[in-house]
């Protein structure tokens, strides 16, 4: 069933041996005053090389903080405290790629600074705060290309230039020396991208690259980047809580609710058939735009977001979840599963075994 | 300049006790821009720009547009937040009473706070994080002397429960509770005067959208309830479709479409409003979205373009539009156009 799907001519899977990036049983914590905050817990995805992986969920589900360890950036008192993420550099002579496990590097040490900002890049959400308000675009970008690159620096002011023909600004020539507060919205979010893409990533993370923006040039700016992604080649992990967009960009989707992945699968099965019951009320809570639409009423998800210092016991969607199994739900943690070819989900209702046995502990 | 004073809406046929709670009539709010050490004025940012239409008692019209369109201005200067530069805000009664938001009159500025109301967009910063969620819903009745004591304590009681609230928390401060509760506290303190009007300047922008649902719900129950009639701000075109009974577009001060909702999603007249339309990312993937974002972006209000100040950035400019602004006019029964060629041009509208 996914299978036959055709995303755009690129070959991807959930698993397959073509990975850039696998990322195993991630954990990340922040201890505070009030309690642990588990913001990423036992996250394990797979991303192959050229693909475009949409990361959706709610504020608090640790989506940022997932790009955050990944850049291995998580500030104190954040820390990851297991769990491993392989980059699977390619080697450029084409040969077998280099297997390095990003959680091993010293954050600071040179390896790490070597691969963040050059193969694994970051777009921030807010083009104006990331930017330094007292430096130019070209010295922002120029610092960068020197950084990672073998060039001169009018090599490099050549090449930013380029960069930011590239994303589309009109004379960068001139727009280079420009502030960041003298440019759009818009335009800052495209010196970012440009910044981002001046090294020539693997990948890119995307947080929320265009929930500052309005919808006109979120539009603008999406497109870039789906075609900058194609012509590039670099795999892409977009970060968001706009359906619209996962399902307009994504190829690939995780869903993620307090920490955890609650479904992972290709973007078509994801709208098609979603299994989670909280994707499904998701999919259901949103306003679309379509005919006839007003007339409608919402369905909406009841409750809230639990704190993540009292987490539910069980299933952490329980409390809120339309298909609550007493006694179960409330009891056992669900383990993500295989419910399908490339279709993972973490829900009781489809795992059969802990129903016959709820008392027995979910795991080891 | 150009003056128009139409009506906007068409006089319902059924209605007896149809009545208009709101009449804007070539609002304007122009902002100098100052320079040197005189603070020499050297032009205005036209921020609401001859802006015009009506709202019926028990109506939703939603307002749309960019960021810096003028949207939250036009709210605030309803409210007499912002002083208008020109134009008149006439607050209609159900007993036939017209009040001008402009007047001087103290009382009858008095009275005005009472009726119209405003719901903001963030629930994190428009809570005093100081005082209990019974010192926030209990504020306007204290300040307007209207209860007190037991009575004012079973008030607030009772607007909690109404927007879905346990009184019991009424003792706590805002902090310990979520988004969504908060723009509940936040409903609740704009409803506990019983106003006719409320302003609602993105009230959902900020919230999840698993609780965006639940607030939008609830706004539409408490209008059928206690009769409300909502000026609805937003950005986000989905929602306006779904809250709204009419629609007003602006871009640049100027509002450029107005009509009833279904008709502005199906059969928009104006090229902005396409566009909009056409930017929003559809979540389902076997719907590619119309890709043809448009170029540019949103003209300088300080400097805008001539003529039709839409003409940039539009697929359908011709010579009249760069030298000729046109006017809004009224292109079919309730819809109104700021376009040129509003008749001639076909466009899609939102997918069926």
């Amino acid at each position: 069933m996914a299978n036959s799907v055709n995303t755009g001519g690129k070959v991807s899977s959930v698993q397959d041996g073509n990975s850039l990036l696998a990322v195993n049983d991630l954990r990340v914590q922040f201890v505070l005053d009030e309690g642990t905050v588990r913001a990423v817990d036992g996250v394990t995805f797979n991303m192959s090389a050229g693909s475009v992986l949409g990361v959706v969920g709610e504020s608090g589900c640790g989506k940022s903080v997932l790009a955050r360890s990944i850049m291995r950036i998580v500030r104190p008192p954040g820390r990851i405290v297991g769990g491993n993420i392989i980059y699977n550099r390619p080697s450029p002579g084409g040969g077998s790629p280099d297997a390095i496990d990003l959680n091993q590097l010293p954050s600071s040490g040179p390896e790490m600074r070597d691969i963040r900002g050059s193969e694994i890049t970051l777009v921030f959400q807010e083009p104006m705060v990331s930017f330094s308000p007292v430096h130019t675009i070209a010295q922002q970008l120029i610092e960068g290309i020197l950084l990672h690159q073998d060039v001169t620096k009018d090599e490099a002011r050549i090449r930013a230039i380029e960069m930011l023909g590239r994303v589309g600004i009109p004379n960068p020539e001139l727009r280079i020396d420009e502030y960041p507060f003298n440019l759009s919205g818009g335009m800052r979010q495209r010196c970012m991208i440009a910044m981002a893409l001046s090294g020539n990533p693997n990948l890119l993370i995307a947080d929320e690259p265009t929930t500052a923006l309005d919808v006109t040039t979120q539009a603008q700016i999406l497109e870039l980047m789906s075609e900058l992604q194609e012509e590039l080649g670099m795999a892409m992990m977009l970060i968001t809580h706009n359906l619209g967009v996962v399902a307009q960009t994504a190829e690939e989707v995780i869903v993620m609710y307090l920490g955890k992945i609650v479904e992972y699968t290709d973007v078509k099965t994801l709208f098609s058939e979603p299994k989670h019951p909280y994707t499904q009320e998701l999919l259901k809570s949103i306003p679309r735009l379509q005919r006839g639409a007003h007339v409608d009423r919402l369905t909406a998800i009841a409750g809230s977001v639990p704190s993540p210092y009292v987490r539910p016991k069980g299933c952490q969607f329980h409390t809120r979840c339309p298909k609550f199994m007493p006694g179960v739900c409330d009891e056992l943690e669900p383990q993500l599963t295989k419910v399908g070819d490339k279709h993972m989900v973490s829900c009781l209702l489809y795992s059969d075994e802990p129903k016959l046995d709820p008392v027995s502990p979910p795991h080891g | 300049m150009n003056r128009n004073w139409i009506l906007l809406v068409p006089r319902m046929d059924n209605g007896t006790q149809d009545y208009n709670v709101l009449e804007v009539t070539d609002l304007q709010v122009h902002f100098p821009i100052t320079t040197g050490l005189w603070r020499r004025t050297v032009g205005y940012v036209k921020a609401v720009d001859y802006v015009s239409f009506n709202l019926k008692a028990g109506e939703t019209l939603g307002l749309v547009g960019e960021s810096g369109c003028g949207k939250t201005t036009t709210g605030r200067a309803i409210m007499r937040a912002v002083a208008p530069t020109g134009g008149h805000v006439i607050y209609g009664n159900a007993d036939g009473t017209r009040r001008d938001t402009m007047s001087p009159d103290s009382e009858d500025q008095r009275l005005l706070r009472q009726q119209i109301q405003l719901i903001f967009q963030d629930p994190f910063a428009s809570l005093n994080p100081r005082m209990t969620l019974f010192d926030i819903v209990a504020d306007p009745l204290r300040v307007n002397g209207i209860a007190k004591g037991r009575d004012l304590e079973d008030r607030v009681s009772e607007m909690l429960e109404v927007v879905g609230l346990s009184p019991a928390y009424m003792r706590r401060y805002p902090h310990a509770f979520s988004g969504g509760q908060r723009q509940r506290v936040g409903i609740a303190r704009a409803l506990v005067m019983n106003p006719s009007l409320v302003i609602a300047d993105e009230p959902v922008s900020a919230l999840d959208v698993s609780v965006q649902a639940q607030i939008l719900n609830l706004m539409q129950d408490l209008q059928e309830q206690l009769g409300l009639t909502y000026l609805f701000i937003s950005h986000d075109l989905s929602v306006v479709q779904y809250i709204s009974h009419r629609v007003a577009v602006m871009y640049v001060g100027k509002i450029v479409e107005l009509a009833p909702t279904e008709l502005l999603f199906t059969e928009p007249k104006h090229p902005y409003t396409q566009a909009l339309l056409s930017s929003v990312p559809v979540p389902d993937p076997t719907v590619r979205s119309l890709r043809e974002p448009l170029e540019g972006e949103v003209a300088d209000p300080a400097n805008p373009p001539s003529g039709c100040y839409f003409h940039p950035r539009c697929p359908y400019a011709k010579d009249i539009c760069k030298t000729t602004e046109p006017e809004l006019r009224q292109v079919a029964q309730g819809h109104f156009s700021r376009c040129h060629f509003a008749e001639e041009i076909e466009l899609p509208g939102v997918p069926a």
